[in-house]
């Protein structure tokens, strides 16, 4: 979504610009300048700034702009935004305080799997075909919890595999997401001792470990 | 919690005009009568009711500290 304005200065066609992106900071948007102002003679002959503003990051920006109305409209208050992303994953990290943590979490992370689901459908919207650069990932978190739960289970995952290296016996884990259980076959997928797949319905599927052959 | 609702729903329909919610109030629960146009009522459900379900879930989360339950029906 890029757009052009023109104006008598500048600095006018940059605020111009940022109200009619919805924003009030600077920093969300890059500019371009393609001309800028100049008087002429006496008034005449002038000519008007013009300049090009887009998004830097607009999966980002609408994100959070959803999410942030979202939350205040569920009668939370206090919360930031910390995010970042590598080009194609965008993460978006709610920090709260602590009254509001375990609500926004929900059952095993429910509730913030509902607004990263909910948040995602909106920013596919919002974001018009042209503009989308390819395929990208958008993840939202609490707290950094599902980036701990993460941690927790690729560090089980290894010691299991270790496990099953030596006894030769299949594994079960417990039932994971799909992103869950994606990280956990890839890091386990260099083991030459032992493979890993996948079984049963969602949400029920499980990961087994197993001894290669 | 009307307007929460209202707002996730925006959120996912195409005829935001034609969004229309019910409050039923009854003693334990209160029953939000949720009733989108024919052609949104695929986009609100979602694949085996992936995005209802979502939003159940987000409304029951702002519930929280009331004793009420809540409940989100689509009527057709």
């Amino acid at each position: 979504m890029k757009i052009t304005i023109e104006a008598k200065s500048v600095d006018e066609a940059k605020k111009i610009a940022l109200a009619e992106l919805g924003t009030d900071n600077y920093h969300d948007i890059s500019f371009e300048i393609l001309s800028e102002e100049s008087k002429g003679l006496f008034g005449f002959g002038g000519k008007k700034a013009k300049i090009t503003a887009e998004f830097k990051k607009p999966y980002i920006f609408f994100a959070k702009e959803f999410i942030s109305e979202l939350l205040k409209k569920m009668g939370i208050s206090g919360y930031s935004f910390e995010s970042y992303d590598n080009g194609k994953d965008f993460n978006i990290n709610i920090k709260l305080p602590l009254e509001f943590k375990s609500i926004i979490i929900g059952k095993f992370g429910q509730t913030v799997s509902a607004i990263e689901y909910i948040t995602r459908i909106h920013v596919n919207r919002k974001i018009s075909e042209e503009d989308k650069n390819g395929k990208y990932n958008l993840y939202v978190d609490v707290e950094n919890y599902k980036h701990e739960k993460l941690q927790k289970l690729e560090k089980m995952a290894e010691s299991l595999a270790e496990k099953v290296a030596i006894s030769g016996k299949s594994v079960e884990m417990k039932p994971m997401s799909a992103r869950e259980r994606k990280i956990i076959h890839m890091n386990l997928k260099n083991n030459p001792e032992i493979s890993t797949f996948s079984r049963g319905q969602e949400p029920y599927r499980k990961i087994i470990i197993s001894k290669k052959k | 919690m009307k307007n929460l609702l209202r707002y996730i729903i925006e959120a996912v329909v195409d005829e935001k005009e034609d969004i229309n919610i019910n409050e039923v109030d009854g003693e334990k629960t209160t029953i939000f009568e949720v009733k989108v146009s024919d052609s949104d009522v695929g986009k609100l459900i979602g694949k085996k009711g992936r995005t209802i379900n979502a939003i159940r879930t987000i409304t029951k989360a702002a519930q929280n500290k009331q004793d009420k339950k809540v409940m989100v029906e689509v009527l057709q």
